[in-house]
């Protein structure tokens, strides 16, 4: 069994360095795949024989997706009539909540942000003007001036974190700030195995964050070996990091699926769209305090941040003492 | 069971909760809240907190490299004896009394803050002159911890300084502050402190205050890092603890 548990942890590993950009509900996911593992334990301590523990296994994974209609369904009860809705990025869980109330007969319209840099907002248009569902692309930057035609945000999450509040592509604490300005409600839709046991302090305090992500070039200075002498008195919003060039390969822009919007400028010169360079020191996630949500959408039934993080708290404390 | 060993009983038990919950509980708290201190942080605290004394001085000589902002206050002056401690392990310190925090936070990465009891409601019962610091952090976005072991946890629930705190004597005998003299018109050199003189003034030295749960970032303890808005669920570690009754 103790094999089988190192296998697992192997695998996770793998698989996490593999998908560096989905990372946090990667691990996250992991997490709580390796904790079910660990319950089947249970089932016998001789040998490792994995196939009575497979059908547990499958049931498992096929639970993941019905997980997504359950929360639809909750979900729907939420959707008015004539609802414009503003979502940021691709969520499954989302579309998935979009199509069934649209199924279901409720008129819906839905603004969706371009998310950059990967563009993603893209892929949500398709699926919902597929499906009949009006759906217009919006700027990320055009998000405060669209607010007050808004009904309320339903955004998905790559992880909920332990305060109560989100991890999800970067642009979504943006606009929960600009929604509770508004007075807009916050929803935010969550599978029960994104939860993990993270607890950012601030958006550089995220397992995601490195120095080189809002780091500046200072081409004349030589390069010291980073910020290991810190002064006292030093302000702490002052520390550049001093490189000359940036060498790290660009993950962001090969995977980039969105044109420059005028091709006929597209010259390195002339370029609607940031260098390579500058696109390597922005970050992919960001971390949505929990104050700046309403409610979450979980199979466990439908939860404030403070109830999540009880939950989160309360399981994480039945799990040590057990 | 004869009394002889109820009382070794008696004995056995209050040992275990000694090292499971305050000792062992440190142990496990400073490697939480030194995993949250980056290199060039600047870090603020308030008074004296064994617990924090702990975790920077441990963070320190595992190689974390980091500046201290030690806040004191009057009469007690006690962050003067963690001041020493930290500057005998050889980490960058600033001493300032309380009045200045407001000049200095916008230099502050985190603020960690001790307790002596943590309320239900999720506020923070703790020395004088906490709450205003960590009000402060908080107005300028600056991540508060709180640092408590478990067992401070009360279930009670406490909405303002007031109802319940303590008056230190005035003046205080456990102060290390030489005392502060003034001259009056004629010359005569009384004790600032000292009331007896005037029987219009009465001072009051109150020993606690008590910090919101809104004020507060993050409470790290040795279950883990909790919100504020969680704390109530370490109720439930309590009730485990009556497991721990005597069965004659």
């Amino acid at each position: 069994m103790f094999e089988l548990m190192e296998a697992v942890k192997d695998a996770a590993t793998k698989l996490k360095r593999h998908y560096s950009h989905n990372s946090v509900s990667l691990s996250a996911g992991c997490d709580v795949f390796y904790q079910f593992i660990s319950s089947l334990r249970d089932f016998g301590q001789a040998s490792i024989q994995l196939d009575p523990k497979l059908p547990a296994v499958r049931e498992y994974a096929q639970n993941t997706k019905q997980v997504k209609d359950t929360i639809a369904d909750n979900v729907d009860a939420f959707i008015k009539d004539d609802s414009v809705i503003l979502t940021h990025g691709y969520s499954r869980v989302v579309v998935n909540a979009f199509l069934l109330s649209h199924r279901k007969g409720r008129r819906i319209s839905v603004y969706v942000t371009e998310t950059r840099p990967r563009g993603l907002g893209m892929r949500t248009h398709e699926l919902l003007t597929k499906a009949g569902i009006p759906c217009t692309i919006i700027l990320d930057s055009a998000v405060a001036y669209a607010m007050d035609k808004v009904d309320m945000i339903m955004v998905g999450c790559e992880a909920v974190v332990e305060s109560g509040g989100i991890v999800n592509a970067v642009g979504s604490c943006q606009m929960a700030m600009i929604a509770k300005a508004f007075n807009k409600p916050v929803h935010v839709l969550a599978e029960s195995y994104k939860w993990t046991r993270l607890f950012p302090l601030s958006q550089y305090d995220l397992p995601t964050h490195n120095d080189h992500i809002l780091s500046f070039d200072l081409v004349s200075t030589p390069p010291t070996s980073g910020s290991n002498s810190p002064l006292p008195g030093t302000p702490r919003r002052h520390h550049p990091v001093l490189r000359t060039t940036d060498s790290i390969p660009n993950l962001l822009f090969a995977a980039q699926r969105h044109p420059p919007l005028d091709t006929t400028m597209s010259t390195n010169s002339m370029s609607n769209v940031m260098p390579v360079g500058q696109a390597g020191r922005n970050p992919e996630v960001d971390y949505t305090p929990p104050e700046y949500i309403t409610l979450l959408f979980t199979d466990a039934g439908i939860l404030t941040p403070e109830g999540i993080s009880s939950y989160l708290v309360t399981m994480s404390l039945r799990s040590e003492s057990s | 069971m004869p009394e002889q060993d109820a009382k070794d009983h008696l004995c056995e038990q209050i040992d275990t909760y000694i090292s499971h919950r305050i000792v062992l509980a440190d142990s496990v708290i400073e490697e939480y809240a030194m995993a949250k201190i980056q290199n060039g942080a600047v870090i603020m605290t308030y008074a004296r907190s064994s617990v924090v004394e702990r975790v920077l001085i441990a963070a320190w000589t595992r190689g974390k490299r980091f500046s201290v902002k030690v806040v004191d206050s009057r009469p007690m002056l006690e962050g003067k004896n963690m001041l020493a401690q930290f500057v005998k392990v050889g980490i960058p310190c600033t001493y300032l009394l309380i009045n200045g925090v407001g000049s200095v936070i916008a230099e502050v990465s985190m603020v960690f803050l001790g307790a002596h009891a943590i309320n239900s409601n999720g506020s923070v019962y703790s020395r004088a002159g906490t709450a205003l610091v960590a009000m402060l952090a908080k107005e300028h976005s600056v991540p508060v911890l709180v640092l408590s072991e478990t067992y401070k946890y009360s279930n009670n629930i406490q909405l303002d300084s007031f109802t319940k705190n303590e008056l230190a004597p005035i003046p205080d005998p456990r102060t290390s502050s030489r005392r502060i003299t003034t001259r009056d018109r004629l010359g005569n050199e009384t004790d600032v402190d000292d009331d007896t003189r005037n029987p219009n003034l009465q001072s009051i030295n109150p020993l606690y205050d008590l910090t919101p749960h809104t004020h507060i970032t993050v409470l790290v303890t040795e279950v883990g890092l909790i919100p504020p808005s969680a704390i109530s669920t370490l109720a439930g570690l309590r009730d485990k603890d009556k497991g721990m009754q005597l069965s004659v």
